[in-house]
Parts: structure tokens; C-alpha cells; sequence
């Protein structure tokens, strides 16, 4: 047979293969585990086309050559180059700053609209801070979500859902705090902060890292364009979300309040 | 003489330096070196031993990698050896001969003392 050395194709992203098509769970959980070790997404595009290269060779499902992805892609993963990038857990705190901003600052239009001054107790505080850990935490238990969505995934929504009902419980309910600014300076400020944070997500998602997709070094298959389009505005949405329901909030109690 | 498969642990000892020894014909991929195992009597290496392994020697820049397509499949990731790859070779040889004397010495000997101990209690007897 005759083969080309060095042959540079143009990057193509793993999800549109006909193999990782066919075998979606398995490398999806593979992608996953490398992802949450922060391994770049060149270096997990090769892992996956060594897969599929054996398996296309061999004949084997990817399952019975190299076991449980997960186990696979820890012990390739400690036998690669320690190289990393930071994605995971730095969107992770952006959002979770943003999260935090926009119940603060959402609650402050409210009071803004209603004359009345923001104020914060200690079980209220208590509950923003279980959102905050909930949110930070989210890379750790994407694990046990993907295995187990339904039970992972109500008890995550329990905790948060609870976290809200129990800080608006506890409004008038034990001595509060009065935040000693405006609430019209907290609601445009935290507005200010939420959109800053949206941009270093943004930056997070398109800059540094904009090379950063799962790509493979293998033959590219044809759709390869349709996908580089749609990760281009696909990007655009989880920094565009918070800031967006912000100001919806804010119209609504300006409109309604 | 009749042989069955290795004990996996004994494959697990001196599987890189096989690896390396199939990569110093030239340069080569992961599924004709499991092939090449496979006929040597290694019986049939998995995906998941194997590329852990060049993923080992490729961060301790004892291989170069290289992409090649083909007319069949989709691509193949080439290994070739290093110098610092080839010294690795010639190196874990030179260990293994002595190690496999050693051990072929004292397997030997244990077997001779196991005759004579036989021997002298059926005399004895």
C-alpha cells in the first residue's frame, strides 16, 4: 500500500467522524475525562485517532480494545506529557462569579424599583454561598452527572432549588443587614461586573483557546466546514446568557415592579 | 516442548523493550506492532497495554511520531526510534541477557538440587 508521510490535513473536529459517530458514548466519555484533566483538545483529538485507527485496523470496538474510556483515558493520560490548559474550572469560577452577581444585582433592581434598601442576613448569605459552591463544583460532579443524570441531576437542582427557597424564606425573617450602598449603584455595578466576566468567558472560550477544539489528525471526512461555522456562534451563548437575563430582569421589575 | 501463554505479569516486564526492538526495523505503527508481537508468540496485545506504552516513550523522547495516511483506513500514526531510543534498546539488551542468564543459572541449579534432594530421599527410604 502506499502512504504519505507528514501529511498536514486540515483539522477536523472528532464529532463529525463516522467512527466517533458510531461509537458516540464511548468517546464522549473519553473526551470528557481528558477534558476535565484540562488536556489540550489537539492532544486529546490524537488519543481519540489512535483509538480509531486500531479499532478501524483490528475490527474491535473501541470498548473491547482499550476497556472503560474513562480508565483508558486516565492511564494515557499519565503516561502523556504533562502539558495543559486551564478551561474547565476557570469557566467554571467566571460563571459562578456571574451567577453570584446576577442574584445580587437582580434582587437590587427590585428594591431600586421599590425605594426600599437592600439588605442580606446570615441564612441568606449562607444560601448564595451554597449556589457559589454548587456552581464551582459543577466540573467535579460532570463526572457522576454524565453516569447518572437523573439522580445526579435532581439532587443537583435540590440543593440549588432549596439554597433559593430557603434565602427567600429567611427575607424579614432574623436581624438583616442593610448593604450600606444604593441598590441602584449595586444593580448597574454588578451589571458592569457581570458583563466584564461575560467578556473573559468570552476570551476564555474564543482566545487563547480558539485552537482549542477536539480536533483529529486523521483523513477529514467531508461536513468538516459545517462545524467549524456552528462552534463559531455555538461559543457566543454561554457568555451572551447571564448578561441577557439580567437585563430582563431588571426590564421586567422596571415594567411590572 | 508445549508452551502456553506467559504469565501477563512476565510480559509486563519486558513488553517496552520488545516494542522498542520491533521499532528498530523502522519505523512502524501501533497495529503492526501488536501484530508483530502477536507472531513472535506474545499472543495478542490489547489497544489499551499498548498505547499507554508509546505514549510513554514518545514523552520520554525515545520515538518521533508522524501522521501518514494511506490508501486503506483512515490514518496512521508512525513511531520511529530515537538515538536516545536506540541506546534505550541496547541498553535494556544488554540488562536483559544478563538478567535472563542469571535467572536461567538459578533455574538450572534449583532444578539439579531438586533431582539430588529426590534422588537422596528415595535412597533413604
Amino acid at each position: 500500500m502506499s502512504e504519505s508521510p507528514g501529511v498536514q490535513a486540515a483539522p477536523q473536529e472528532v464529532w463529525e467522524r463516522p467512527f466517533v459517530r458510531a461509537h458516540q458514548e464511548w468517546c464522549s466519555a473519553f473526551v470528557l475525562e481528558l477534558r476535565l484533566r484540562d488536556v489540550p483538545g489537539l492532544v486529546i483529538g490524537e488519543r481519540l485517532g489512535e483509538v480509531e485507527g486500531h479499532c478501524t485496523e483490528t475490527g474491535e470496538p473501541p470498548s473491547a480494545a482499550f476497556g472503560d474510556p474513562t480508565d483508558y483515558a486516565r492511564e494515557i493520560d499519565a503516561e502523556s506529557s504533562p502539558e495543559r490548559v486551564s478551561g474547565v474550572w476557570t469557566i467554571a469560577a467566571l460563571g459562578a462569579g456571574q451567577v453570584l452577581a446576577m442574584l445580587v444585582g437582580t434582587a437590587a433592581i427590585r428594591n431600586w424599583v421599590s425605594g426600599e434598601p437592600l439588605t442580606y442576613n446570615l441564612v441568606q448569605l449562607g444560601c448564595l454561598a451554597v449556589v457559589a459552591a454548587a456552581l464551582l463544583c459543577l466540573p467535579r460532579v460532570l463526572r457522576p452527572l454524565m453516569a447518572h443524570p437523573w439522580v445526579v441531576g435532581t439532587a443537583l437542582f435540590a440543593v440549588v432549588t432549596a439554597a433559593g427557597v430557603g434565602a427567600a424564606a429567611a427575607s424579614g425573617t432574623s436581624s438583616a443587614t442593610v448593604v450600606p450602598v444604593s441598590p441602584a449603584v449595586i444593580a448597574i455595578g454588578l451589571f458592569m461586573v457581570v458583563i466584564a466576566l461575560s467578556w473573559l468567558e468570552y476570551r476564555e472560550l474564543t482566545g487563547d483557546s480558539a485552537d482549542d477544539l477536539v480536533t483529529s489528525p486523521l483523513t477529514p471526512e467531508p461536513r468538516a466546514n459545517i462545524a467549524a461555522q456552528r462552534s463559531g456562534w455555538i461559543v457566543l451563548l454561554p457568555p451572551l446568557m447571564i448578561p441577557t437575563y439580567y437585563l430582563a430582569m431588571g426590564i421586567l421589575f422596571w415594567v411590572f415592579g | 516442548m508445549p508452551t502456553g501463554p506467559q504469565p501477563s505479569e512476565w510480559l509486563r516486564g519486558v513488553l517496552e523493550l520488545c516494542v522498542l526492538r520491533v521499532m528498530a526495523d523502522g519505523p512502524t505503527y501501533g497495529y503492526a506492532i501488536a501484530g508483530r508481537l502477536a507472531d513472535a508468540g506474545f499472543g495478542d496485545i490489547k489497544g489499551g497495554t499498548l498505547y499507554p506504552l508509546l505514549a510513554r516513550l514518545e514523552k520520554n523522547e525515545l520515538v518521533i511520531v508522524d501522521w501518514r495516511t494511506g490508501d486503506t483506513g483512515p490514518g496512521r500514526k508512525y513511531f520511529t526510534l530515537t538515538d536516545a531510543g536506540r541506546a534505550e534498546l541496547e541498553h535494556g539488551l544488554t540488562r536483559w541477557e544478563a538478567f535472563s542468564a542469571r535467572v536461567g543459572v538459578h533455574l538450572a541449579a534449583g532444578g539439579d538440587a531438586f533431582v539430588h534432594s529426590t534422588h537422596s530421599s528415595r535412597s533413604s527410604t
